[in-house]
């Protein structure tokens, strides 16, 4: 909890630095953080990796800190009376001389007589990392802590617009009041019920709140997709045109032949593997629209939106950007 | 006739809720109504969960069973969810329970399991552990680091116990001790399996989707390429499953709603049409009486 | 892959160097051209209508889980809406999803108002966080056009299940809508439900169409040269695989040298 508060002091003390950044400045330095930023993740997917032994701060805790000589496999094998694949020592033997140390005292740990330390065993103690690799998850959790920041931002907006709507009284206050009311009282329902009793009133209050109210309000709003599609499905499918007329054929086709009512006004055709009849089939009809009609379109379209995303990443990371938003004065 | 072009929306809404109601309240009314046709996404599921479960290294493994849906598509991912999970169970694989889109994610799967759990002997600890929610955020990072140390980056369970202490998870250090990755999913979580832990390893992980329907399009080509080795395609794919696992539950009773509601859109559409001819044909009569 | 291997490497190096070196010559005054898009003709129109009938226009960034570049794509078109629309004097809305992408929207629009020379106009009740809950969005979307009855919408960036509970509903008011995504599964609904819908890469297009910028109309160059070259590659690829050694690349461009299909087939030497 004193963690907590003393990164909150900090974080706070930083965004105070940052405001008091002369103008000219400014876009420099979004330039260079984005850009050192972006290398992070760049330099740890292209840099060559090399071998490591795998979970190695658990072997620590269990062997101890190991000495910065590499140790001698056979002697040491022979020392435990037990014997080691040489191809597996091999592999083992890439590793430096810390972690060799760690993977062969991990190594003779699991070998026994009637399982003996091959390669494949060998390649469970190794794994492949480059020096950022190690370093990823912590940069990952910055990112988080830096767009958990932001929920205050959301929760400001959402109450300065609704509290304005009930102070000036405009139509729809009641809902507006009703929505702070929810935030506060589920926030506390859910907080509260983690410091609280168990089965106390506060876990009840949340149950009811989220399972009894949350979850089913969520799962009506998805189930309202199922009527719309059904309008937009009547007004859309004219046939108006050939391709309005080659869409309509191929819903029509796709639907029956995913259900088994559709299914049962073609099963009375053979499905054997060798039956050219078969293929008439609505449910066949249906996976081959699917599998060869509509699957390449999307892998088209796929190829398209990755350059797309790569383009605007790079233009972003670099800050060749010139967009409505990175154009104007900060 | 020129009803069917200004039919009121309120009129298809009820017709569909009518249509979806009855064999929901009334299961014998679909009695007479066809079994759905096995199709190969489904087989090669079902195929593939055999095929790890006849392994025998996968005792010594994981499966991973990813719950990345909301209460909103219950109806869809949980269906996938229960037949595969008791799929797992009827072949007494080790599994853990784990989400990262949505929080109630968690707690849906844990509802699955603790359906099941007694019919076939499963304990939570010992065959099964719960991993719990991870924020979507910092997904990517977790399984990178979790593919060479899996209970470090996954830490607790949701019972606040470290996963490297949980009776299931020993022995189990990193991709390489995971033998099936189950996903299911409301919204495009898989590409992170994908890309980040399937092939991370010594040899890739079979992977099985569970999408809703309307995602499925988008997961046909990662099982064209061999990337997804099984997918059940919404509602539909889960009543199959059930089918194939003899094993009937809601998905199988939904089946038919779904029959009837595709049937409702066909005949609509069909409705829809022979309205817009009629008032062409009107329209050209008028014209042509001027 | 968690890490590049040498093909991943070359590959992706190409593929930047190319996309860098055509957004620069652009920038230094290299002529491009592209095509037109009707969709985003139809910006104009749409904004249009709403100034006739005198109500707002509602503008969509979707869903998102952080600050990403699809987003920000549909922001930077909505900026270009929201623009126009402040030029004729009419009122802007957009519910936001993710509250980290909030202040970037609200200093886009108000920027793209002070832009239109209509900074006074801009009211921050207009660019506001709803919720980071799917429906819990998709329903405070549709309450919005329902109450506010808007002229038109524009919903850009990606979207999931709840795309045509708001599509339909701005088409139960009568609204005219434009929509663009990059999540291909939500295309069918917004073809059904919108009057003008956005698809594949004409999406990342949308912006240097709308506003000409030299370092935009490169970069869709850029990706159109790249896009061939992929192309080149996979018409090769097939041809040599199919005619020389059914085997030539099957170690290059994969990070494991053999398919799960096979390792299914005999899963007993996993087990060894």
């Amino acid at each position: 909890m004193g963690m907590i508060f003393v990164g909150l002091l900090i974080g706070i003390a930083i965004l105070f630095v940052l405001t008091m950044v002369p103008n000219r400045l400014r876009k420099p330095l979004i330039v260079l953080v984005t850009f050192l930023s972006g290398c992070f993740y760049a330099v740890e997917f292209f840099y060559p990796t090399h071998a490591v032994v795998a979970n190695k701060q658990d072997l620590i805790k269990k062997y101890g800190v190991p000495t910065q000589t590499a140790p001698d496999f056979a002697a040491e094998a022979q020392k435990a009376g037990k014997a080691l694949d040489p191809e597996a020592v091999k592999k083992l033997q890439e590793l430096s001389p810390e972690d060799a140390q760690l993977a062969l005292k991990a190594a003779l740990e699991v070998t026994t007589p009637e399982k003996p330390f091959g390669p494949d065993a060998a390649e469970k103690l190794v794994t492949q990392e480059n020096f950022l690799t190690p370093k990823f998850k912590d940069v990952s959790d910055w990112a988080l802590v830096l767009q958990a920041f932001a929920i205050g931002l959301g929760i400001y907006s959402l109450m300065s617009v609704h509290l304005r709507n009930i102070a000036m009284k405009r139509s729809g206050w009641g809902n507006s009041a009703t929505l702070i009311t929810a935030i506060f009282l589920m926030a506390f329902a859910h907080i509260g019920k983690e410091y609280s009793s168990k089965g106390g009133w506060l876990e009840t209050l949340d149950n009811l709140l989220y399972n009894g109210l949350m979850k089913n309000l969520d799962a009506t709003m998805f189930s309202i997709i199922a009527f719309y599609i059904v309008s937009a499905a009547y007004r859309a499918f004219r046939v108006r045109s050939v391709e309005a007329t080659i869409l309509l054929v191929a819903a029509a086709l796709v639907m029956l032949g995913n259900v088994p009512i559709g299914q049962a006004l073609t099963n009375w055709l053979p499905n054997g593997k060798t039956d050219v009849l078969g293929n008439l089939r609505l449910e066949n009809i249906g996976q081959w629209i699917l599998k060869k009609a509509s699957n390449p379109a999307t892998m088209a379209i796929d190829f398209g939106l990755a350059v797309g995303a790569l383009a605007t990443s790079l233009r972003l990371w670099l800050s060749l950007e010139r967009g409505s938003y990175f154009e104007e004065e900060l | 006739m020129n009803i069917l072009n200004n039919l009121d929306r309120r009129m298809l809404y009820l017709l569909l809720a009518i249509v979806i109601a009855i064999p929901l309240l009334a299961p014998a009314v679909t009695k007479p109504l066809p079994k759905p046709a096995i199709t190969g996404f489904t087989q090669s599921y079902y195929d593939t969960i055999e095929k790890v479960a006849a392994d025998p290294g996968a005792k010594n493994k994981i499966v991973i069973v990813s719950c990345n849906f909301a209460a909103g598509t219950l109806a869809e991912n949980l269906s996938q969810c229960e037949a595969t999970v008791r799929h797992l169970m009827m072949r007494k694989l080790k599994f853990a329970v784990f989400g990262f889109s949505d929080p109630q994610g968690r707690e849906l799967g844990q509802q699955v399991v603790d359906k099941l759990a007694k019919e076939y002997d499963y304990q939570y600890g010992r065959d099964y552990v719960n991993w719990g929610y991870r924020p979507a955020g910092a997904a990517v990072a977790l399984l990178k680091t979790a593919v060479n140390d899996l209970p470090g980056a996954m830490g607790k369970d949701i019972k606040g116990m470290a996963i490297s202490q949980v009776a299931c998870m020993q022995g189990i250090k990193g991709v390489n001790d995971v033998s099936l990755i189950c996903e299911f999913a409301a919204s495009a979580t898989l590409p992170v399996w994908i890309q980040f832990y399937q092939r991370a390893g010594k040899s890739p992980i079979p992977t099985l989707y569970g999408p809703t329907s309307v995602m499925a399009t988008e997961a046909v080509n990662y099982v064209e390429s061999g990337q997804l080795q099984g997918m059940l395609i919404g509602l539909k794919g889960a009543s199959e499953y059930e089918l194939l696992l003899q094993k009937e539950g809601f998905a199988s009773s939904a089946s038919a709603s779904l029959s009837l509601s595709h049937l409702l859109i066909v005949v609509l559409i069909v409705l829809g049409n022979i309205g817009m001819f009629v008032e062409r044909k009107q329209r050209a009569a008028a014209e042509g009486g001027r | 892959m968690n890490h590049a291997t040498w093909p991943a490497l070359i590959l992706l190096l190409t593929m930047s160097i190319v996309i860098v070196v055509t957004v620069v010559s652009a920038q230094q005054g290299k002529q491009y051209f592209i095509r037109r898009i009707p969709g985003l003709s139809a910006i104009d129109e749409a904004v249009g209508r709403a100034v006739e009938m005198g109500r707002g226009i509602l503008l969509s960034t979707g869903l998102s889980d952080g600050i990403d570049i699809i987003t920000l794509q549909a922001l930077a078109i909505c900026a270009n809406v929201a623009s126009s629309a402040a030029r004729y004097g009419t009122r802007v809305q957009m519910p936001v999803y993710n509250s980290a992408m909030l202040p970037i929207a609200e200093d886009t629009i108000s920027n793209a108002y002070n832009q239109a020379g209509r900074g006074d106009a801009y009211s921050p009740d207009d660019v506001r966080y709803l919720s980071n809950q799917q429906f819990a969005y998709a329903a405070g979307v549709a309450g919005m056009i329902q109450r506010e009855k808007f002229a038109a919408t524009f919903l850009f960036g990606t979207f999931f299940a709840e795309s045509l509970i708001m599509a339909e509903n701005a088409n139960m008011v009568g609204a005219i809508q434009v929509a663009g995504t990059p999540s291909t599964t939500q295309v069918p609904f917004f073809i059904a439900a919108c009057d003008y819908v956005i698809i594949g890469d004409e999406y990342y297009a949308a912006t240097a169409y709308l506003t000409r910028q030299p370092t935009l109309m490169g970069s869709i160059v850029a990706q159109d040269r790249v896009k061939i070259g992929i192309l080149a590659m996979v018409v090769i690829g097939a041809l040599c695989t199919t005619f020389v050694n059914p085997n030539l690349f099957k170690k290059l461009l994969a990070d494991q040298s053999y398919p799960i299909g096979e390792l299914l087939q005999n899963p007993k030497e996993e087990g060894k």
